[in-house]
């Protein structure tokens, strides 16, 4: 070993050069731990390369001598997921710190991942963007790290966290093979690779570039330090003021002890009465700005607070912020050290914890401090104690014991952003049960299947990973076929009765791009659904599942299913707590029940589908549904948590119900358009939003196409921040029933003044590019608002494309847009064929209803895939789609696609052939 | 599935002699205390403000690897005279970017003074052949490193005449042609003072000496201040004394030049000469005591920082800690003052220049000013302030780095000069000897016609333009 050690060394210093390794014992030492200390373990050797050519070098190396490696980016992670557990090789990125590229047009940059989190968002200060996700350490923390723990901030209330801005990772994997899991473009199809590795952990392979969402820095913004007597009043306004639709930008919460420390560091000169101070940050357009502003402030004096000081000049508000962003530190002043917990509750459970955290604090009798971003719900108790003293040692970890037991009694999860590591991976026996585990373990084995990266982390210390596939795997393969093909029937019939099992002419109705399934069950509950899995999957039998049918065009189906599982009859409410701004429903539950129950409570789903009585949110999740209405992100951003069945008819729960979670693999992201190829999807957690205080949008028709996409382009340009921005040419104009070349509709949601201003702003550009009508509605006409955004939303419907009739979708990055629109009439002209398109502006998506004979759908089709890769045959008459590959060109990782679906359903029974991957 | 082998580092944990070597650890004076090392919590958010961890990404070159290794010595895990231990201590510039970005209130500065002062002493030791245990890596210097540590830190910055004579034949030596000489003929390289000597700013004919003569104030005066003339400021960069006399003059201030002051201590206190930097200590505040001034007024940012921090170098004195805490509240770097005052704008003139702003580690990191050099800057007229990449980064001089670390201290340099490069401007300003000189040797190097001015001399030069 040793002789081979050195050998090693010898190798990569020629390779990488003789200041890329560390071998020194001393200077290894540094490289013990991150910014946790918890555990101390040194490498055997760091490697710091400088190009991503020369991390699979090293990796290649690591492989071959099977050694661990461990990515370490900063090591300012809190959880240890830095520490090399079982030595090995740190390969570290300090040296990987450049941006590759700035693509303002496409609202994105490539990055190393390296680049530390706060010399991104200053990278592209003066093209007027940033890189939203903001965790406090910003200063020092690198993208790659972030990646890996799926970094939540101050500022993610608004904006999201780490997943919701990563488009596309270029990944190096345990054997030095190099691949990304995307192209980053907006609805391409294939399996989500890159929502998988986000928040893995550095458990998959290294991130050796990323390709990140950028976005548009606001226009304005107001900060205001309120002040309460106590937290529990604090806590209230967080709920009120959510619930209200105010959407601020951030809310964090600071308590006495924090706010003592941070007024010694900062000289904020706080009232030393005060128990709670609230950072509240509200973003936008100037206009309406102080109307919000003022609203907040209204609801803090409600709830009594003592003071209300607005930070107005940048200056302030940054001061405002450095207190916030460094209070860990100035809390650090207080103690040789502090054990910060991570865990995330519902809003509503917020005071509740504190009131405990307050007594834990008591009856252990040590000094602790409270800083969080109570907006999400994500707490983060300090424990403050002395890493000499082994009594206080162990009360400080039975404290963060105890906080994580009652968030997990409350209804969360026991990490928001810190991620799993060492810390936590005794916990996760406490959120998860085996089967969720033995589900996220897949993951774990086909992506590091000798254990090399990162080994030890994240997975309870007494379960192997590797073993708990193994163990799933064999589960699933032994009951395989354990059941005569005959015993299918009566046994399904036991299950969910024979009123709702259909054969024949009764299983007519829910045929599948015209083929008939032996068998159709309707079963009652999330318990007979899986065992109808169950029993399909011990007779061999292959299995399509069914929500409202309204989709069910999509993909290749290759042979009549055996078995079709409807989830009409799971249409209940798990839980709905509208304080909370969560719900969790069944499946079956069609959008339109869901919006309406949302409705009564002044909340919604910020989406309009297509045969919303019929579409249920199970389909909706298991295709990956997106729609035009993306202000406030897609469905894959509202996504909490999953309750999935899987095809031996194992019921499995990933994610949760808080608005932030890092704990274990994202199966949530994973199987959210998997297109029921993995597993069934139960029930579905999601973030709910307040419904907007006032909505409007400005329908501008032109004369021409190109004056549309121009005035598209400067409202790109501006810090207009529409909720959606739709393109639709004379073809879909005529659809809804209007005239003209070309149109767009922007929406826009918020203040009354700031949708004004949209508006404003909106006709102007038009006018200038000669819009031949500018027309503005708003929510209180006669609901012609909601009406056209419904309209809008059924243009592309894939039920009625029969006939000579096609619905394509086209993927382009947003820049593209003006030439693929261009591409698609130049082919509509040569190919005498007519095409109406509608596109989600902003982000590349064009949907096509064309109509055309079946030679042309071939040319149309294939033509479209060469130059643009992405273009999806949606829905046409099924036997038209013969020898087309729907899915366009193969996606980018598709080996790894390959590898998930082989691992997650080894028998290959679920919608065989449907997807992209068969 | 191949089982994962543990490989155990290869390191001292497996004893090879019978009898374990005791590791060279911290002796009790001047030791960097377990309290000010474990105020680091290992957070990390200094790592990017480090310019030797920005340099090499490497996790030791940081401050906090740095405190790591103080932490390992001090609790026995490594020796003092680890070659790793050693060369970091050595490579860190002493900055301080990190103490100024730390939450939580890490002073820096403090335990790498005293972990200097560990190894020095440790040396010395070595020296005299004294050390506890036998130590292979703690390299005594050699006789004649030894020698001329002797004269320089022990003569020349001890007694200020002896400085200027140096200085004067540093002068002469420069104008005569004896330094083409040198250089020519490698002499300097053979007694490796070729770093050193390429550093050396041109020196000036005449010296500011201080005896005690007043600048009176033009117009009416408000205020009296007295001025550290110090040792290089007041022999190589008299103009910058003399400019800053006339703008203090022109802000209603009486200077005075007290005699009997000297060196600083800087290079002493940052080279681990702890108590060498005492006794310039006492007698700087023996020279300004009794004088009944409104501040000390200082120029050059590293003189400025060593200053404020003499109370914190004689807390084991007594009587001197009480007298130095009092002079320690007098000391203001002359941009902090000129600013707090109140700028007198009146008799400005127009400079129509670009300029962008080097900042003195030891004036934004260590005295934490950063905003008062840019008013100053900005109140002239014409002139353009064009901020630079990392502008707070340090640019490698820090001291005698460049002789030390003459690797790093060049990428620093090469680092600074193109962020400033890429800003346009005509002119570098800053407000530190040791930057300057930095910063013209990178230009000379690169054969780059910009200037580099201290800010007070282009206030000077405002004022002079407004009165013509
Ligand atoms: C004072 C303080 C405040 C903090 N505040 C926040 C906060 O507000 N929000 C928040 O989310 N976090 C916060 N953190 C935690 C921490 O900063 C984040 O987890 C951060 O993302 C870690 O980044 P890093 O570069 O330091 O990664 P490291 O600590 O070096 O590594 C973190 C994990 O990422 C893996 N990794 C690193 N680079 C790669 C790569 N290229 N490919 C694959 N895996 C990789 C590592 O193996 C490890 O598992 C805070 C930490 C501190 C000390
Ligand atoms: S020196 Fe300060 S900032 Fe750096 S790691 Fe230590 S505590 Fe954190
Ligand atoms: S003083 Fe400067 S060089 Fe030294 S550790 Fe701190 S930041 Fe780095």
């Amino acid at each position: 070993m040793k002789q081979d050690h050195i050998a090693l060394i010898d190798t990569l210093r020629r390779e990488l050069g003789a200041n890329a390794v560390v071998d020194n014992p001393d200077a290894l030492m540094t490289y013990d731990s991150d910014g946790s200390v918890m555990v101390k373990t040194p490498p055997d050797l760091v490697v710091l390369p400088t190009t991503p050519a020369q991390i699979v070098m090293a990796v290649q190396h690591a492989y071959r001598h099977n050694i661990p490696i461990v990515p370490r980016g900063a090591g300012t992670g809190l959880s240890g997921g830095a520490t090399p557990m079982r030595g090995g090789m740190v390969i570290g990125t300090a040296r990987m710190d450049k941006v590759v590229q700035v693509d303002i047009p496409n609202r994105r940059a490539l990055v190393q991942p390296g680049v530390i989190n706060f010399e991104l968002s200053q990278h592209v200060k003066s093209y007027g963007y940033k890189y939203a996700p903001d965790p406090s350490s910003q200063k020092a923390c690198t993208i790659g790290g972030n990646i890996a723990t799926n970094s939540g901030g101050p500022h993610c209330l608004k904006y999201g966290v780490t997943t919701n801005h990563i488009l596309a990772l270029d990944l190096v994997l345990h054997d030095g093979t190099r691949l990304w899991t995307s192209d980053g473009v907006s609805d391409r199809a294939g399996y989500d690779l890159t929502g998988v590795v986000v928040g893995s952990e550095g458990t998959l392979g290294l991130v050796v570039q990323a390709l990140v969402r950028l976005t548009r820095l606001p226009e304005a913004k107001r900060v205001v330090l309120a002040l309460f007597p106590d937290v529990v009043s604090a806590s209230e306004v967080v709920s009120t003021v959510v619930g209200a639709g105010y959407l601020p930008t951030s809310l964090e919460m600071m308590d006495r002890n924090a706010i003592r420390a941070v007024n010694e560091g900062y000289q904020l000169g706080l009232p030393p009465e005060s128990e709670a101070l609230l950072l509240i940050e509200v973003d936008g357009v100037e206009d309406g700005l102080d109307e919000q502003l003022e609203a907040i402030l209204a609801i803090c004096t409600q709830h009594g607070a003592l003071e209300l000081r607005p930070a107005r000049t940048e200056e302030e508000q940054n001061r405002a912020w450095a207190a916030r962003k460094n209070a860990f530190g100035a809390i650090g002043r207080l103690a040789p050290a502090y054990y910060l917990v991570d865990t995330v509750v519902p809003r509503t459970r917020l005071p509740f914890m504190m009131e405990q955290i307050e007594q834990l604090g008591r009856q252990y009798n040590m000094p602790m401090a409270n800083i969080f971003h109570a907006g999400d719900g994500n707490l983060h108790p300090l424990v403050l104690y002395n890493p000499r003293d082994p009594d206080e040692v162990q009360r400080a970890h039975a404290i963060a014991e105890a906080v994580m037991r009652l968030s997990i009694e409350e209804g969360g999860v026991i990490s928001g952003e810190h991620g799993i590591g060492i810390e936590k991976q005794n916990y996760m026996a406490m959120l998860f049960n085996a089967a969720d585990l033995q589900a996220m373990a897949v993951i774990y084995a086909t992506f590091n299947p000798r254990a090399q990266f990162n080994p030890a982390k994240m997975f309870p210390s007494n379960s192997d990973p590797l073993k708990l596939a193994e163990q799933r795997h064999s589960r699933i393969t032994r009951s395989s076929n354990t059941l005569a093909a005959s015993e299918l029937g009566p046994r399904l019939a036991a299950v969910v009765g024979q009123r709702y099992l259909h054969t024949g002419a009764g299983a007519a109705p829910f045929a599948v791009q015209g083929q008939t399934a032996t068998y159709v069950a309707e079963p009652a509950d999330l318990d007979q659904l899986a065992t109808v899995l169950s029993v399909c999957h011990r007779a061999g039998a292959t299995v399509v599942a069914w929500g409202g049918g309204t989709h069910q065009q999509i993909g290749n189906l290759i042979a009549a299913p055996d078995v079709i599982v409807s989830t009409q009859r799971l249409n209940r409410v798990l839980k709905y707590e509208p304080k909370d701004l969560t719900i969790s429903v069944e499946a079956g539950m069609p959008i339109a029940t869901l919006q309406r129950l949302l409705a009564a409570q002044g909340q919604m789903l910020p989406f309009e589908v297509d045969q919303p009585e019929r579409a249920t949110i199970g389909g909706l999740v298991a295709l990956g549904w997106t729609g035009a209405r993306r202000g406030y992100g897609t469905l894959r951003d509202l996504l909490l948590g999953l309750t999935i069945i899987e095809v031996d008819g194992t019921i499995i729960r990933n994610g949760g119900l808080v608005v932030k979670n890092v704990s274990g693999y994202d199966l949530v992201r994973l199987f959210n358009g998997s297109m029921g190829t993995l597993g069934i999807i139960a029930a579905v957690n999601l973030k709910v939003l307040p419904r907007p205080v006032h909505e409007s949008t400005l329908l501008a028709t032109f004369a021409t196409p190109e004056a549309a996409l121009a005035t598209l382009a400067q409202i790109n340009a501006t810090h207009l921040v529409p909720t959606a921005v739709e393109y639709l040419d004379r073809g879909a104009l005529a659809q809804l029933g209007s005239v003209g070349e070309a149109a767009l509709a922007v929406r826009a949601e918020g203040m009354p003044a700031a949708c004004e201003r949209h508006m404003r702003d909106v006709a102007a550009l038009a006018q200038q590019h000669a819009a031949l009508e500018t027309r503005t509605l708003t929510d209180g006409d006669h609901n012609d608002h909601s009406a056209l955004w419904q309209a809008i939303a059924s243009l592309a419907s894939t039920h009625d494309a029969i006939g000579d009739i096609a619905v394509l979708r086209l993927c382009v990055p947003p820049a593209d847009l003006p030439a693929a629109l261009a591409h698609v009439a130049e082919l509509a002209q040569t190919h005498r064929c007519t095409i109406a398109s509608s596109a989600h502006a902003q982000h590349g998506v064009i949907l096509m209803r064309v109509s055309c004979e079946q030679a042309t759908l071939h040319t149309l089709h294939r033509t479209l895939v060469q130059r643009w890769r992405h273009c999806h045959l949606l829905a046409c008459a099924p036997e038209r789609k013969a020898g087309i590959a729907v899915w366009g060109a193969e996606p980018e990782g598709a080996v790894l696609m390959q590898a998930l679906k082989r691992a997650y359903d080894p028998t290959l029974r679920l919608n065989p052939g449907r997807y992209v991957v068969s | 599935m191949a089982t994962i082998p543990t490989p155990k580092m290869a390191s001292a944990s497996e004893p090879t002699a019978v009898e374990p070597i005791p590791l060279l650890g911290f002796s009790d004076k001047d030791r960097p205390t377990d309290e000010l090392i474990n105020a680091c919590v290992h957070c990390g958010l200094c790592l990017s403000s480090c310019p030797t961890y920005r340099e090499t990404g490497l996790e030791m070159s940081s401050p906090r690897g740095r405190i790591q290794l103080m932490k390992s010595v001090s609790e026995g895990l490594i020796g003092l005279d680890s070659p790793v231990f050693q060369e970091q201590m050595s490579q860190c510039l002493n900055c301080r970017a990190c103490e100024a970005v730390c939450p939580s209130g890490v002073q820096y500065g403090t335990i790498l003074e005293a972990s200097r002062a560990q190894i020095a002493q440790a040396r010395q030791l070595q020296e005299q052949k004294q050390l506890p245990v036998r130590s292979e890596t703690l390299k005594g210097r050699p006789l004649w490193q030894r020698s001329l540590h002797q004269i320089v830190f022990n003569g020349l910055f001890n007694d200020m005449r002896q400085f200027r004579a140096f200085s004067g034949l540093m002068s002469l030596y420069q104008r005569t042609g004896a330094q083409w000489v040198a250089r020519k003929s490698g002499i300097l390289k053979l007694i490796r003072m070729a770093e050193m000597e390429t550093m050396l700013p041109a020196t000036s004919r005449h010296f500011v000496v201080p005896q005690g003569q007043v600048y009176k104030a033009e117009g009416e005066a408000t205020y009296m201040v007295a001025m550290l003339t110090g040792c290089i400021m007041s022999t190589a960069f008299v103009h910058v004394h003399e400019a800053t006399i006339r703008v203090l003059q022109k802000n209603h201030c009486d200077v005075i030049l007290p005699p009997n002051q000297g060196c600083c201590g800087a290079l002493h206190g940052h080279s681990g000469d702890l108590d060498g930097a005492r006794d310039l200590a006492r007698r700087n505040i023996a020279a300004f005591e009794g004088l009944g001034v409104d501040a000390i007024i200082v120029n050059a940012a590293g003189c400025g920082s060593t200053l404020k921090e003499y109370h914190h170098l004689l807390h084991d004195d007594p009587e001197w800690h009480a007298r130095a805490e009092r002079f320690v509240a007098k000391i203001k770097d002359v941009h902090e003052w000129l600013t707090e005052i109140g700028l007198n704008r009146e008799g400005l003139g127009t400079l129509p220049i670009q300029v962008t702003y080097q900042e003195p580690c030891h004036l934004v990191h260590a005295q934490r000013i950063s905003t008062p050099p840019r008013t100053l800057l900005k109140a002239i007229p014409g002139l353009e302030l064009r901020e630079m990449a990392e502008s707070a980064l340090c640019c490698g001089s820090a001291g005698i780095y460049n002789i030390t670390q003459p690797e790093m201290a060049a990428r620093l340099g090469e680092r600074k000069i193109n962020h400033a490069l890429q800003t346009g401007a005509q002119v570098i300003v800053t407000a530190n000897p040791g930057c300057h000189v930095q910063l013209v040797g990178e230009l000379r190097r690169k054969q780059r016609d910009v200037q580099v001015r201290f800010i007070i001399e282009l206030l000077d030069e405002a004022y002079q333009r407004g009165a013509a």
